[in-house]
Formats: structure tokens, sequence, C-alpha cells
């Protein structure tokens, strides 16, 4: 086994199982061992690139591109069809599918729908593949200070979103306070 | 605790798939037999004799646009190739949980001989080798864009100066095709240094209408928004122009950039000629200007 085959199977044995459930969570489960694969394949062409201090990273850096990849590929095909057959298309395009498991977590998920794009996509990488700050500027390819920036950013916004507005004091109290 | 680590640590326990161990999964082994296929050489294939000649593109813009808009939808919604996704199917999910919708499309794929013809022109035109890409042209290849109601036919040395210019930013093209009045219409994206820096999805403006005879790229005709053969996306390349304009503003003389207008009002100057290394090092430097590193 030659050494990019041994770095490879490293990646591979070490980090298939989070990269796996990277795409499971933004694919779904029946498609996320073919995305997976897909990963794979891009890591084994570009295994010369590979930080291995950061391989994790990196990977999680792949697999949003073939995710992406396969969003826009499975989307457009409906839009040409559309385009071509000269109706727009019925619905606006959906975020991608996020099963929910409990009821208690629909309206964190649901706020996390209402983000823009570029902060749901960094508050999953730390939220839910568990990357630090330096792995996430290594798999979205940006500096650690435009990381720490973007992410406390992230959080806000989705704070805002889940916090409640303050009660309004109704006439009657507001009256009896008045008084 | 404040608000926003509240919010965060719900977020991290709504988790809709912690990690676990894959059963069943490959082998690192067996992957790397799946991805170490030896790769076909490109060669120019034997004309085969047998097939008719397929038409060729030339007709007017209404008999295309006719054709097009009698014939896709038939076809489109036959399932030649077996693979439609059935409505409704994506994730299991368990009784206390719901889904947000996934949107299904059917598929209609165009013939499989013609699915390889265009892989392997995508492939090429990604890798960024000038040479193994004007070799998949027809010797009778024509590159052309509608103006109006006039079918314009540009010259092969612009399309292989554009192409150097594509490669220098690293530009990844991506084609979703069906059948359709050429052997395969096709909506086209490009992804390149651009978007990267800018952390912008590509534009989808434009509709490709390519024919292959003998193996080869025959035609490769654009229905676009914009006048003539601009590749890139507007909102990519205005940022980077406005940068150049401000910054570098002397590497705009000498024919070299060229000022047009997009459809949509805009206007900016793109690179047109014979500058590849210099686009690159200026987008590099753009990208630094912002904060941004650029993968070699």
């Amino acid at each position: 086994m030659s050494s990019d085959e041994a770095t490879f199977a490293r990646l591979y044995d070490e980090h298939y199982d989070e990269v796996h459930a990277f795409c499971a969570r933004r694919v779904g489960w029946s498609d996320a061992d073919d995305v997976a694969a897909e990963v794979f394949t891009a890591a084994w062409r570009r295994i010369a690139d590979v930080d291995l201090s950061f391989a994790r990273a990196w990977l999680f850096g792949v697999a949003r591109k073939v995710v992406l990849n396969q969003w826009r590929s499975t989307s457009r095909r409906g839009r040409l069809r559309e385009r071509i057959a000269g109706v727009r298309p019925s619905q606006p395009e959906q975020p991608e599918a996020i099963v929910v498991r409990r009821a208690e977590d629909q309206d964190v998920i649901a706020a996390l729908n209402d983000l823009r794009a570029s902060d749901r996509e960094i508050l999953r990488l730390a939220a839910w593949e568990e990357l630090t700050g330096p792995e996430i500027a290594v798999a979205l390819n940006i500096s650690l200070s435009a990381t720490q920036q973007r992410l406390h950013r992230a959080k806000r916004r989705l704070a805002a979103l889940l916090v409640p507005e303050p009660p309004r004091a109704t006439n009657a109290a507001e009256g009896e306070a008045q008084a | 605790m404040n608000d926003i680590d509240r919010a965060f640590d719900r977020l991290r326990e709504a988790n809709p798939e912690p990690t676990r161990v894959v059963e069943d999964k490959p082998t690192a082994r067996q992957m790397l037999a799946t991805v170490q296929r030896p790769r076909t050489p490109l060669q120019r294939p034997e004309p085969d004799r047998s097939r008719p000649r397929r038409r060729a593109l030339a007709v007017a813009a209404a008999a295309f646009a006719a054709v097009v808009f009698a014939t896709v939808p038939v076809l489109m919604f036959v399932d030649r190739s077996g693979d439609e996704v059935p409505a409704g199917e994506g994730p299991s999910t368990t009784a206390l949980s719901t889904t947000v919708p996934q949107t299904t499309v059917p598929v209609s794929s165009i013939d499989p001989e013609t699915e390889g013809l265009v892989d392997t022109f995508v492939s090429t035109y990604n890798s960024g080798d000038l040479e193994a890409f004007m070799a998949l042209l027809h010797p009778d290849f024509r590159r052309e864009t509608w103006l109006d109601e006039d079918l314009i036919t540009h010259p092969s040395d612009t399309l292989s100066t554009l192409y150097e210019v594509d490669a220098a930013l690293h530009t990844e093209i991506t084609l979703v095709c069906v059948p359709g009045a050429a052997d395969a219409v096709c909506m086209p994206t490009r992804f390149d240094d651009l978007h990267r820096v800018l952390e912008i999805p590509p534009s989808e403006v434009t509709t490709w209408f390519l024919t292959f005879e003998d193996g080869l790229l025959r035609t490769w005709t654009e229905r676009r928004p914009n006048v003539g053969l601009i590749p890139y996306d507007a909102e990519a390349v205005t940022p980077f122009a406005n940068w150049v304009v401000a910054n570098r503003p002397e590497m705009l003389g000498g024919s070299r950039w060229e000022f047009v207008f997009f459809s949509g009002g805009s206007d900016t100057w793109i690179p047109r000629q014979g500058i590849a290394a210099e686009v690159a090092e200026l987008v590099s430097e753009w990208a630094d200007s912002l904060g941004v590193t650029l993968e070699e």
C-alpha cells in the first residue's frame, strides 16, 4: 500500500461515520451513502493537498461542496424543465430537508431555516459537526477572524429569532401603573 | 448563560442525525478500488457511419422555439431512464418526527451516448487543459449566440482566449440537460474564483443547445439575455471589475478588457484578450483585500 493509500485509509476509517452523518443531515439517510462515497472519491483525488492536522475539517469542506452540487443539480433539473416548458416554478426552492425528531426542536429548526444560507452553514458546522473555530475556517476556506465574526453574528441572529418578544403591557395594566 | 448561548445549545440538542457507526460500509480498500478505475484517454472516436447524421442546428429562432416547446414537455415526462424519483420518497422519520417538505424531481435523461459526450465535455472543460478542450471540437465546430434575430458565429480563437481566462479562474461548469431540439438542451452554471471570493452561488441566466457529430462537439449555441459572448456572471464579475477600476485602472488599457452591458441594465469591464495570468493575479489581490484565501 502506497503512503497516499495509507493516508486515505486512515482518513476513511477515522472519519467515514462523521462524514456520513454530515451528509445524512443534509440529504437524508437514504442518499448519504452515495454522497459520502463522492466525498471520499474527491478526497482521494486531492489526497496530496490534505493537511492531516485539519483532515476532518477539510473533509467537511469537501462534503459541503458535494452536497451543494447535488442540491443544485436536483433543483436545476426541475427549473430547466420549467423554463423550457414556459412555466414558472410552482413554489420557491425549499431549504434542505431536515428531519425533526423531537417536537420541541421544531421552532429551533424553523429558526435555522429562516436564517440566510451562510449563517445556517456556520451554525451547523459548529453545533452539529462540532468543529472548532480553526476547523470551521478550514472547512469554509475563510480566515479565523472572519469565522469568529460570522459565527457570533449567526448565533446572535438565531437567538433573536428564538427569543420571544417581551410581553406588552395591556391598557388596563398601564392604567394601573399610572394610577 | 445568556440568550445567545441558550439558543446555540438548543440548536446543538436539535441535531437531527447524530453521528453513529455506519454498518455495512465499504472498506477503504473497496472504496479505493472503485475510484482507481483507469481513466479512458481522450481520443477522437471513429465515425459511426451507420448512424444517420444529425440535422444541423442552424435553424431560425422561431423554429428552434417551436420545436423545443412542442417536443420537450412530452419527452420530459416519459420515463426513459427508469430512475424517476417517486414522489414523497425521503428520509425515514419516526412517529414523533415531522419533515420539512423535500422537493422531488422526476428525472428524464438524454440518451446514454450523448450523456457520455456531455460528461466528457464538462470534465475536459473543468480540467483547464486548453489543448484537450480544443481537441473535443469538431473540425466544423461553431460557437453561436443570438443577437436579436441573427445567429452570430464566433471564431474559435475567441473561444480559446476566453477559455484561457476561465482556466486561470479555476472555472468549473456544471450542466443539467434534457432532450430537446438539440442533442442536449442544458442549463449551465459556471463557478469560478470570482464566486469563491464573494461566496455567492452561480447564476443560471442562459441555456445551451449542444449538438455532437462523430463523437465531437459540433455546435454550441447559446441563449442568454446578453449580447455577444460574455461568459461571466454579472453578479460575480462586477464587484471584481469595480475593484480593478478603483485599484488597478492601468490594467484596463490596451483593449485587453472590454466594457460590456448586461441585460439588467448594469455595465462593467470584463477581461478579454491574452491576460489570463494577470487576471489570476488580480483576483488573488482582490481576494486578499477582502480577507479571503483562495485555494491553490
